[in-house]
This record gives structure tokens, sequence and C-alpha cells, in this order.
């Protein structure tokens, strides 16, 4: 054992153990060290912000785009919600975010996640994984058929599309499990190997 | 009233049908406009980063002129100007900013984001009961994806590694194609809602 | 309580126990089980070896601390592969923390002879997510006028070569998921649909299996999904580190889940059998 002699390394691996504290009980180090989290995050984001505002806004302005003044007040604007007789004036900068960003995602969701999906669906049924692809689409599909019900004859086809998406969670749950038993692995690491050099 | 709805819902509608259409069409003022509003919207965007500091800074020192004791509210502010001041004073190279990201950030979050690995496993193990089809479907696939992704699933059941390909590729693929046209075709009618003036309340409005 | 009961109501605190053990044990002593390299993981190698020499990739370091400990290794493994090919590399951020990673994860470039500035840069992080993107998509020096290190962009020998996105050979996503940053379907959309440039993800486990999708359409030519898929890479390109070295305590964890999942369904079973063979 090579015990780490680096202070940062020994303030993490303490916030770490801090933090799996919880798993035996709620307890004040677990809430100070998710408090010191929080707070570190916060200044991170706010120190990035004022990085970002430089390279996306403030240098751009005195580079001579000086139209940038408008939606420089605009953003301005967002913290009038703090004062509640002109709150309604950061619906402006908001208006401008919201159908800009719609418009956006729209134009490209109806080539990438409707049009390519289907698509790739509607090819030469000629495998068996073809099949399985095609119809696990349109059952799945049928499963949101909101406007009206189908009963009857028809009705097994939602439930197989559920079968099919039940599948598809199944298989999302397990790369899930995946992911976060990685995250406790990197901290394990870090106080194992790192900081108690085992 | 003008300011509060009017002026919004028209900034709303010429921005989102504008972008739309430089998509589509080469019309040059066009497709210039649209950059410009693209540009417009980056800059409100950055302004916004600051909403969630102010946010945090007005709930913890009401935490703390509400009871002066609490500590973590306190411990929250301090590490917040610590930051700031550190991040703003030497930049964001420097050596003690890093020093902040590496090891106070960083650890801490990741170790706040793995206790799901605890949380998840006990979750599996009394949730996961194979109690009618659609369960049943759900256990097995998520069993053999979670040995098929690992080394050892293939060394004790071989053909774990290659379902687990085969879930993944294909099986997975029906069905999330399904979840995500429909989910696209609910997003496409929200942002069309947002564009054309009925659906106010995602920027405040009623 | 019978014993089948007791099987089906194991007190967590057991649970967390075994699994911090069945993660320790094998940090401390790995087994050294190896690692296949999966199809998928193979096809991403492939895509971006058979890019020409000396091309343009444009990286988004889309994550926050937490999943860094999929996505570092990803990231890290990669840039690997890029370097070997002096593919330049220009990185941008939806996240705070993502331009620190970046920062991070680029250094390896420097191991392969890159300069700052003429090979690889750090734009840092961007604030509006997809509308953002879509911009600088269209004109990159318009969104980032300085860089991570504050030099004015436009000054920068990579950057004067990229007018937009349609001057990358390749788009690559290291992703989280979308909550307050730039998600994998914007990334669709922008690079690929918008701009027809080839696009990669990596990402958490998590995201895998809805993003399998894309792979299958072929609008996205590769994906490597959590810390699995960055060990397999660091093989292909010859250069293990965290991937490899978590994989062992990462097969133990998944068993003990499938071995409690089983005990908790066989004590179900057969306590309904035995409760049917009573009544």
């Amino acid at each position: 054992m090579n015990i780490s002699t680096n202070v940062g390394v020994w303030i993490g691996a303490i916030a770490a153990l801090g933090i799996y504290s919880v798993l035996i009980k709620d307890n004040p180090f677990y809430r100070l060290v998710e408090h010191i989290f929080v707070g570190a995050s916060a200044g991170i984001a706010i120190v990035t912000g004022v990085q970002t505002f430089k390279s996306q806004a403030w240098s751009p302005l005195t580079g001579g785009q000086w139209v940038l003044i408008f939606p420089m007040l605009l953003g301005v604007l967002l913290y009038a919600r703090y004062v509640p007789q002109y709150s309604y004036l950061n619906r402006l900068p908001l208006s401008l975010m919201m159908g800009a960003g719609a418009g956006v995602a729209m134009r490209g969701a109806v080539e990438s996640q409707i049009v390519g999906q289907l698509t790739a669906t509607m090819v030469k049924l000629t495998t068996l994984d073809a099949w399985i692809i095609f119809l696990g689409t349109l059952l799945s599909l049928s499963y949101f058929f909101l406007t009206y019900k189908l009963e009857g004859g028809a009705a097994w086809a939602p439930r197989l599309g559920r079968y099919f998406m039940m599948a598809a969670f199944g298989a999302a749950f397990g790369n899930t499990v995946m992911g976060r038993v990685s995250a406790a692995i990197g901290r394990f690491q870090f106080i194992f190997l790192e900081w108690l050099g085992m | 009233m003008f300011l509060r709805k009017t002026v919004p819902t028209i900034i709303a509608g010429v921005c989102g049908v504008v972008v739309v259409v430089a998509y589509f069409f080469e019309i040059a003022p066009i497709k210039d406009l649209a950059s410009h509003i693209l540009k417009w919207q980056s800059v409100i965007a950055v302004f916004a980063l600051g909403l969630g500091g102010v946010n945090i800074i007005r709930l913890h020192t009401k935490n703390l002129q509400r009871d002066p004791k609490n500590f973590y509210s306190l411990a929250l502010l301090v590490t917040f100007v610590i930051t700031i001041v550190v991040g703003l004073a030497m930049g964001q190279t420097s050596a003690a900013y890093t020093f902040i990201f590496d090891y106070i950030n960083v650890p801490t979050g990741s170790a706040i984001f793995s206790l799901l690995a605890f949380y998840i496993g006990t979750a599996a193990y009394r949730a996961f009961r194979a109690k009618n089809a659609e369960a049943a479907i759900l256990l097995i696939t998520g069993c053999i994806v979670m040995l098929g992704r690992v080394p050892i699933g293939a060394k004790i059941l071989p053909f774990t590694a290659p379902a687990t390909d085969w879930i993944m590729s294909v099986l997975n693929v029906g069905g999330q194609r399904g979840v995500m046209i429909a989910g696209a075709i609910g997003f496409i009618a929200v942002s069309l809602r947002i564009i054309v003036g009925l659906e106010r309340r995602a920027y405040g409005g009623e | 309580m019978d014993i089948l009961e007791k099987l089906q109501n194991i007190d967590k605190r057991v649970f967390y126990l075994l699994m911090a053990l069945a993660i320790a044990i094998p940090t401390i002593s790995p087994l050294g089980l190896g690692v296949d390299v999966t199809p998928a993981v193979q096809r991403t190698f492939d895509f971006v070896a058979s890019l020409p020499d000396g091309g343009r990739a444009v990286i988004g370091f889309d994550y926050e601390p937490g999943d860094e400990i999929d996505l570092n290794p990803q990231a890290k493994a990669i840039l690997h592969q890029l370097g070997a090919k002096k593919i330049k590399v220009v990185a941008i951020a939806s996240f705070p923390a993502g331009a620190m990673f970046a920062e991070q994860c680029l250094a390896i470039l420097e191991e392969y002879g890159y300069e700052y500035g003429k090979d690889y840069v750090n734009l840092g992080h961007y604030a509006g997510g997809e509308a953002t993107l879509a911009a600088f998509a269209n004109n990159p020096t318009a969104i980032f006028a300085k860089d991570w290190r504050g030099n004015d962009t436009s000054s920068l020998p990579i950057m004067q070569e990229v007018k937009s996105m349609k001057d990358f050979t390749m788009a690559m996503t290291l992703n989280d998921g979308p909550t307050g940053g730039t998600g994998t379907h914007e990334w669709v959309r922008q690079a690929v649909m918008a701009h027809n440039v080839p696009l990669i993800m990596g990402v958490t486990g998590v995201l895998a299996a809805s993003n399998e999708t894309y792979v299958q359409s072929g609008q996205c030519k590769g994906i490597l999904a959590g810390l699995r898929a960055a060990a397999e890479y660091e093989q292909l390109v010859n250069k293990l580190a965290e991937g490899t070295v978590g994989m062992d305590a990462q097969s133990m964890a998944h068993l003990l889940i499938v071995i409690f999942v089983v005990l908790g369904n066989a004590a179900m079973f057969l306590s309904k059998r035995a409760k049917g063979g009573a009544a």
C-alpha cells in the first residue's frame, strides 16, 4: 500500500466516502459534501458562463457587431422575473429562444426521426432480422394510436407492440446498469488505487 | 396585454417560421435573417446561464436569514464564492481552478451519480419479478444484456455475448424505433404549437 | 418468515455491502478476464480508420461529472486513433464541465506532435443547445470568438480552415443526455441531416439502446456504449487504460445483480408453488 500524499486526492477521497456514507444512513457529513458539490458546480457554471459571454457575445460586440447590443438587452430582460411588476418582460427573450429552438428542432426531426427511420424500416424484407425490425416498428407504433382504441381482432397489435417495447426497455435497463456501475468503478478506482495506492 | 401576449407570440412565430423556411428553401435574405436569429438566441442563452446562480444565491441566503446556523447553506455559498473568485481572478486554466474541478467537483459529482449503481441493483432485485409476460420479457432481455455486456458473461454463458448484439441491433431497434417515431410526432406537434402561438406557457405566457 | 420469503426480501444494506465488495475486490486484485471486441465497436473503429489521413473532426464533449468514467476513456481512446491519422480536432462543449474534460483529454494529441491552434483547439463551452449548434454549423467563429484558453479564434490556423460544419470529415459527440446540453438527436439533426457530415457517438450505457436505431438506419456510423466500449477501443488502438482496468469490477457487479434477480424470481416461483401445493 502506497497512500497518496496529494492533498487533492485526500479531499476527493474523503468527499467520495462522505457521499457513500448515505448508503448506511442519511447523515450530516453526506449533506455537507452534497452542498459543497452544488456550490462548486454552480460556481464552475458561472465562471464558464463568463467565459462563454466573452466568446459568444462581448468579443463579437466589441469587434464591431454592435447590433448584438439588442440580444444582450433581451438577455438582461431574463432577470425581469425577479422584479414582480416587470416579470412579464422576460417573455420577450424567452419567446425568441423558444421560437428559434422549436424551429431548429422541428425542421430536423422530420428528416432524422421520422423519414430517416421509416426509410430504414421499409427495406427489402429478405432476412428474418429485417422482418423483426419492420414488425417491431409497426406494432410498437400501433401502441401509440391514442385517438381510437384498437379492439377485437386488432387488439393484438398494440399488445405485441408492448412486448417489443418491453424487450427494448430491458435492453435499455441492462445498459443503464452498466453505466451506473461504471460510475461506481471510477470512484472505487480513485479510492483504492489513487488514494490508498493498493 | 400587447407586451405580455401579442409581442411574444409574434416573436416566437416569426423566429420559428424563418428558421424552418431557411432550412428548406435557398432564399438568401431569409437564410441571412435565420442566421441572425440563431446568433441572437445564442447571445440570450448566455445570459440564461446566470439564472441558476441567482436562484441558488436567493434560496440559500434566505435559508441563512431564517436560520443563521444553517451550516449546509453556508458551506454551499462559501464554495460557490470561492470557485467564482478563483475562476475569474486566476483563470480557468490555473492550477487552483483545476484543483477545485479535479478534486472537489468531479469526485463528489461522480460519487453522487454512482450511488445509482447501488440503488439500481436493489431496484432490479425487488422489481424484476416475472409476474406476467411483459415483466418476463423485460427481465430476460435485461439479464441477457447485463451479462452479455461484460467479459464474465461470455465465460459463464457464451450465448449472452452474441445474444446481446442481436438484442441491441434487432429486437431493441424494433421497439425503440416505434417509440422514437411516436415521440418525434409529439415533439413536432408541440414545436408547431409554440410557433403558431398555441403553446404560450413555453415562454411564460398563459 | 420462511426462507423463500426471506430470499425475496433481503435487506438492501446486505446488497450494498456485496456490491461494494464486488467492485472493490477486482479493483484491488484484477481477475484478468480479458475483453473481446464486439461488432459495434469494431464498426466504429473501422469507420474512423477509413477516413482520409489529415482530415478534420469536430468533437462535442457533452457530459458532466458522473459520466466521465464512461466518456473520458472513450474520448482518449478515439483521440489516439485520430492522432495516429493526423486528423485535426476541434472540441466544443455544451456543458460547462465538458470544456474542462476536453482540455484533459486533448492533451493526448501532443504525443502525436500536435500543435495547439494549428492541429487542435478547445473552443470551450457554448450556451443555447441545439440552436447554437446549428449556428456553429453555419459559421463556427461567429459563435466562438475566443477559444477556451482566451485566444482569438480568427487568429488560429485551424479555425481559418473551418468555415462551416461541411469542412469536417467527421463529427463525434461524447454524450450523457440532452438535459442542459446538446443531446444525440440534436447532433444527428444538425451534423448529419443539415450538413451531411458522418457522425459517430460515444454514449453512456443509459443512452445506448435508444441510439442504436440511428446506427441501424445509417444516420450514425458507429456507437461506443459505456466503459466496455472504451475498453474494447483501447485494445483496438493498443493503449490499455482506465476502460480495461474497470472491466473485471464491471463483470462482478453485473453478475451480482443477475444472481440477485434470479434468486428473487426463483424464491417467488417456489413460494407460489409451495402455497399452491398447500392449498
